[in-house]
């Protein structure tokens, strides 16, 4: 039954306030109930790294830097050097931003541009590959990377993570290609550019925020990898920070939270630092992909 | 001829490390390679051992409960409820809570893992037990008593970012023209999600339960690190089983023909849903013809 | 003379590759393990070893030396044996080392594999002086197919630590404690005692966990087998095998420990390690830790820093005691060895510095930093090893030694095992059905090579 909304009484129109306010209180209360898990246990990792000990859940006893102290003295002889670990956690981010960024970028762009026979084949194929994740390639995996001598290294790591992430890159910047109007790529042929001058010089620099976004996921992918490094890598000398923080966990679960949250926080810092500048991209990418498919 | 230059470098990384173990993986599984590396084939061999493995029923009973449990309550339902909640509310606040749950899924395993394993944690010093020790009960060990609904909780905060951040994207293409032509029928907030969110949502709340069902499947890296399957396989999803029949363990088992076989049970099930999806969303629609010929 | 003949024999070997007035270097590359630290002699005896034998090469004016790398393990188990068998698999020498030093358990996995040789012959040419030594129940270790696959490097046992302290706490006398591994070896106190025991003291609040155990798999859960008097092995088919009624007694006996006597915790399996070593040997939070080996006594002094007089007063052991009239006290030992891979380029040479690192004084080395016994008989002759009054005390347990088969299965039928006890203690599983679980899991890995009896 139809009902005009002006002129109303003031009185409906302060309960429907009043209500759409109580509303808003609860849903507010909702979201921060449930995260609460998310709010405290990120929290602690902050709490616990700078104090003695945590008493009644979540309140610092006595604060302190000493939990700090694993960045100049290992916890016990038997670790590899911190920085060591560091340093290939590097590689292995860098590692993996150059090879995908690097190789899905061009390949983006020919199969968003160009029609040649087999273009569909490859795309469904694309799809197909996706049916086999992670753990059903690990084993052959090793066995590949066995025979190519690439065990036990962290450039064996990256470019198994590169082969696997290609599918989803090529999507995601071949979607961001597909976003370019063709009158530009046309008026840089017609000026007489030829296919590589308009790949580099115009169509790359449309394409940044989908770069950025993929470099930035492959960055993450490669800092955060934990599986392929303890699966493919044995030698202390190429550990990665997720293998070095492991070790703390298993060998100091019940004795030194402190050195745990401590060790944690370090190893996630990056990843704090890029999602509290870079969410956007990291939003807009994951949402882009999805669409095409993936 | 530049076409070809700028695809190579993907399709030889795509081939070595994507098609060749995917073609590795069916073959292994035809043959009962162990820490040797040898290629002895046994035909079926490894299927007729999955069919007399004593573990698999519990195990496949574990899987079914995590992937249901994970999907029913996290992935589909509570990233709705969020996706719904967070767009409800302010804009920055909706955009600060949804920041907050997409956290988990950007941070490492192992810090996530550690996280929980101190939430978890069976003496006075966990978090859930120093506050039971608080009020004077004594510690519960969570991740002996309750393995099944801790792999589920824990992957759940992970899982709902995804349906999250899809259903949000969904619920802001609504033209707002509908929920102001309800809203001036009198509708109140639950009745216009009922009647006009939820349908126009449809497709992306089943393409999240074909995709994440995918996902859930042959996910185990959370459950390997906060309760490695334990106590006694209570908590061993099917890919966690063949990740320890190849990796884990004590002498290290090297077990790769059966482990490949299990592999290759997960990959079928992944295809045939791949092959689902496929029709059901119409693929090809999505495929734009090119706007250049190349000569 | 035979020695000497020996000697020069390697050294004519050696003298083919010197050229004139160079001096070449030949690298010997040896992997060792722990994991527990103070055990680095295993390693550091093999670079000695080639230090000495460069001394020989100097006095007698030859123009090669030998230079031992030695990478000494201590990670877990789980991990040197994935690193090992990875490298072993791609089977390049220039990683694969020439010296592998492991389990004797390993020994049959990795000669059924073809990565190792056997040494009988080598064990020949060196008998006189240096193997004839050994004690010969230690061949019977590394001895698989009729043909022996490593030489034995050091011996431990493995028995029940208990808390002194605790013990006077709750009333007895000093000769009543020293008594106490006596009444254990006689079967008078048998597991439930312990057990007992062990919940005296909890309930009088010196303890919070009156039994612990270690948190991996290994040898020390058949001990309970035997004291259930259960077998785990045919020495005359050579096939592992399977007995019910032990078997199910030793799962029922952990059964009670967490959930009837409620001395152990229900997560044990999942304790990290550094925890039971505080529990036992530092804090005193643990009355009895029953999978102990003698090896731990260094361990706490090297990284706890407890000082040795400490754990004199505060800790004492005992044979694992019996569990039921048809059982016996008993412990077992798991000796290491070091072997040689097939891979290697200097066979000879490698097997030359394992015989060398095995001398009298460089294995005391061992046995003293790592608290381990004498694997040769003039070695508990050597002054430095009587000395040791720990080595000593706790070579009184030699007796009622065995040893884990040597067959490539036993490392798979002992986490069979460990898993089993970790799932009734963990209350998934009865001990009946964690039975039935661990015979599906057994037969469908062994097949014909396991006897359910």
């Amino acid at each position: 039954m139809r009902r005009s909304v002006y002129p109303l009484k003031t009185s409906t129109l302060e309960k429907i306030r009043r209500r759409e306010r109580a509303i808003k209180v609860l849903l507010y209360g909702f979201l921060f109930i449930t995260a609460l898990p998310i709010i405290i246990g990120y929290s602690w990792l902050f709490l616990n790294s700078f104090s003695e000990r945590l008493v009644y859940g979540l309140i610092p006893e006595q604060l302190t830097l000493k939990n700090w102290s694993f960045l100049w003295k290992p916890p016990s002889p038997y670790y590899p050097s911190l920085w060591r670990a560091f340093a290939n956690t590097l590689i292995l981010g860098l590692g993996m931003v150059i090879t995908v960024v690097g190789i899905s970028t061009p390949a983006a762009y020919v199969l968003s541009r160009m029609k040649f026979p087999g273009r569909i084949e490859i795309l469904a194929g694309t799809l197909i590959l996706h049916s086999f994740p992670g753990i059903t390639l690990l084993i052959s995996l090793y066995y590949v990377l066995r025979t190519l001598g690439l065990l036990n290294t962290v450039v064996g790591v990256f470019l198994v993570k590169a082969g696997l992430m290609m599918p989803f890159a090529i999507w995601v910047m071949k979607g961001f290609f597909d976003g370019i109007p063709w009158d530009v790529e046309r008026a840089a042929l017609v000026d007489g550019a030829t296919r590589f001058q308009t790949w580099y010089k115009v169509m790359l620099p449309q394409v940044k925020p989908g770069i950025g976004a993929i470099s930035i996921l492959a960055f993450l992918s490669g800092w955060s990898e934990y599986i392929y490094v303890i699966t493919f890598i044995h030698d202390k000398r190429s550990w990665t920070l997720s293998s070095y923080v492991n070790s703390i966990i298993s060998d100091y679960r019940f004795l030194d939270y402190g050195l745990l949250a401590s060790t944690a926080l370090f190893y996630i810092f990056p990843v704090l630092v890029f999602f509290l500048f870079a969410q956007r991209y990291l939003l807009q990418v994951s949402i882009g992909g999805m669409k095409g498919g993936e | 001829m530049s076409a070809l230059l700028f695809l190579s470098p993907a399709i030889i990384t795509v081939l070595v490390f994507y098609v060749v173990p995917a073609i590795l993986t069916v073959t292994m599984a035809l043959t009962n390679m162990d820490y040797r590396f040898q290629w002895n084939f046994i035909g079926l061999g490894n299927f007729r051992r999955m069919l007399n493995d004593f573990l698999l029923p519990g195990i496949l009973r574990v899987t079914f409960l995590y992937v249901i449990g994970t999907l029913g309550i996290f992935n589909v339902t509570f990233g709705l409820v969020l996706a719904l909640v967070t767009t409800s509310v302010g804009e920055r606040t909706g955009r600060f809570f949804r920041s907050l749950w997409l956290l988990p899924r950007f941070t490492p395993p192992v810090v996530y893992g550690m996280i929980w394993l101190w939430i978890l944690d069976p003496t006075k010093y966990g978090l859930l037990n120093s506050m039971r020790v608080a009020i004077g009960l004594r510690p519960v060990d969570w991740i002996l008593n309750y393995p099944l609904l801790v792999i589920i909780v824990t992957n759940g905060f992970i899982g709902a970012s995804f349906g999250m951040l899809i259903f949000t994207a969904a619920i802001r293409s609504i033209p707002r023209e509908l929920h102001w032509a309800a809203r001036v029928d009198g509708a109140g907030l639950f009745q216009d999600i009922r009647y006009i969110t939820l349908p126009q949502i449809r497709w992306p709340i089943l393409f999240v339960t074909a995709y994440q069902t995918l996902s859930l499947l042959t996910s185990y890296e959370y459950i390997l690190i906060i309760t490695k399957g334990g106590p006694y396989f209570a908590s061993t999803v099917w890919a966690l089983y063949t990740y320890n029949l190849c990796f884990g363990g004590y002498y290290a088992p090297y077990q790769f023909g059966y482990g490949s076989a299990m592999a290759l049970v997960l990959v079928i099930i992944g295809l045939i849903a791949a092959i689902t999806y496929w029709r059901v969303f119409r693929f090809r629609a999505m495929m734009a013809e090119p706007l250049i010929e190349v000569v | 003379m035979r020695r000497l003949i020996g000697i020069l024999g390697v050294i004519g070997l050696l003298s083919f590759w010197t050229l004139a007035g160079e001096i070449e270097v030949i690298t010997i590359r040896a992997w060792t393990v722990g994991p527990d630290t103070p055990a680095y002699f295993r390693a550091e005896n093999l670079v000695l070893a080639g230090e000495r034998l460069n001394k020989i090469l100097e006095d007698v004016g030859a123009n090669v030396r030998v230079k031992v790398e030695a990478d000494f393990w201590t990670e877990s188990w789980d991990s040197y044996r994935k690193r090992n068998i990875l490298a072993f698999t791609e089977g390049d020498p220039a990683v694969v080392p020439d010296i592998v030093c492991s389990s004797h358990l390993d020994a049959p996995v990795w000669a059924q594999a073809g990565w190792i040789i056997p040494l009988d012959d080598y064990i020949q040419r060196y008998w006189d002086w240096t193997y004839a030594d050994f004690f010969p129940h230690l061949w019977n270790s590394v001895t698989w197919n009729g043909k022996i696959w490593g030489i034995p490097q050091d011996i431990e046992v493995r028995m029940v630590w208990y808390r002194k302290d605790h013990l006077r706490a709750l009333g007895w006398s000093e000769e009543e404690i020293t008594k106490f591994p006596q009444r254990v070896a006689a079967g008078e106190v048998m597991l439930d005692d312990l057990a007992r025991i062990a919940k005296q003291m909890q309930d009088a609040g010196l303890v919070e966990y009156g039994i612990i155990h270690r948190p991996t798999a290994g040898p020390d859960f058949f001990q309970f087998v035997v004291a259930y008097g259960g077998e785990y092995y045919d020495p005359v088919t050579g096939k592992l095998v399977l007995d019910r009624t032990a078997v199910l007694e030793v799962l029922k006996f952990f059964y009670r420990l967490v959930h009837e006597y409620r001395v152990t915790p229900a997560g044990m399996t999942g304790w990290p390690w550094p925890s039971v070593h505080r529990a036992i040997a530092l804090d005193g939070t643990a009355g009895f830790q029953i999978t102990g080996g003698m090896w731990n006594w260094a361990e706490w002094q090297r990284d706890f820093k407890i000082p040795e007089e400490q754990l004199w007063e505060t800790i004492g052991w005992c044979l694992i005691p019996a569990g039921s009239p048809a059982g016996a006290p008993n412990q077992f030992g798991h000796p290491l060895c070091y072997m040689v891979t097939s891979v290697s380029r200097h066979k000879e040479l490698a097997f030359l510095i394992i015989t060398l690192a095995s001398s009298v004084d460089l294995n005391t080395n061992h046995s003293l930093t790592g608290a381990k016994l004498a694997i040769r008989e003039s070695q508990t002759a050597y002054r430095r090893f009587k000395e040791a009054r720990f080595l000593a005390e706790a070579s009184k347990l030699l007796p009622y030694q065995r040893f884990l088969p040597p067959h490539p299965k036993t490392g798979f039928y002992t986490t069979v095992l460990y898993e089993a006890i970790g799932g009734v203690e963990a209350g998934a599983l009865t001990p009946e059905a964690a039975l039935e679980v661990m015979i599906q899991r057994l037969k469908a890995e062994l097949g014909e090579d396991i006897i359910i009896r």
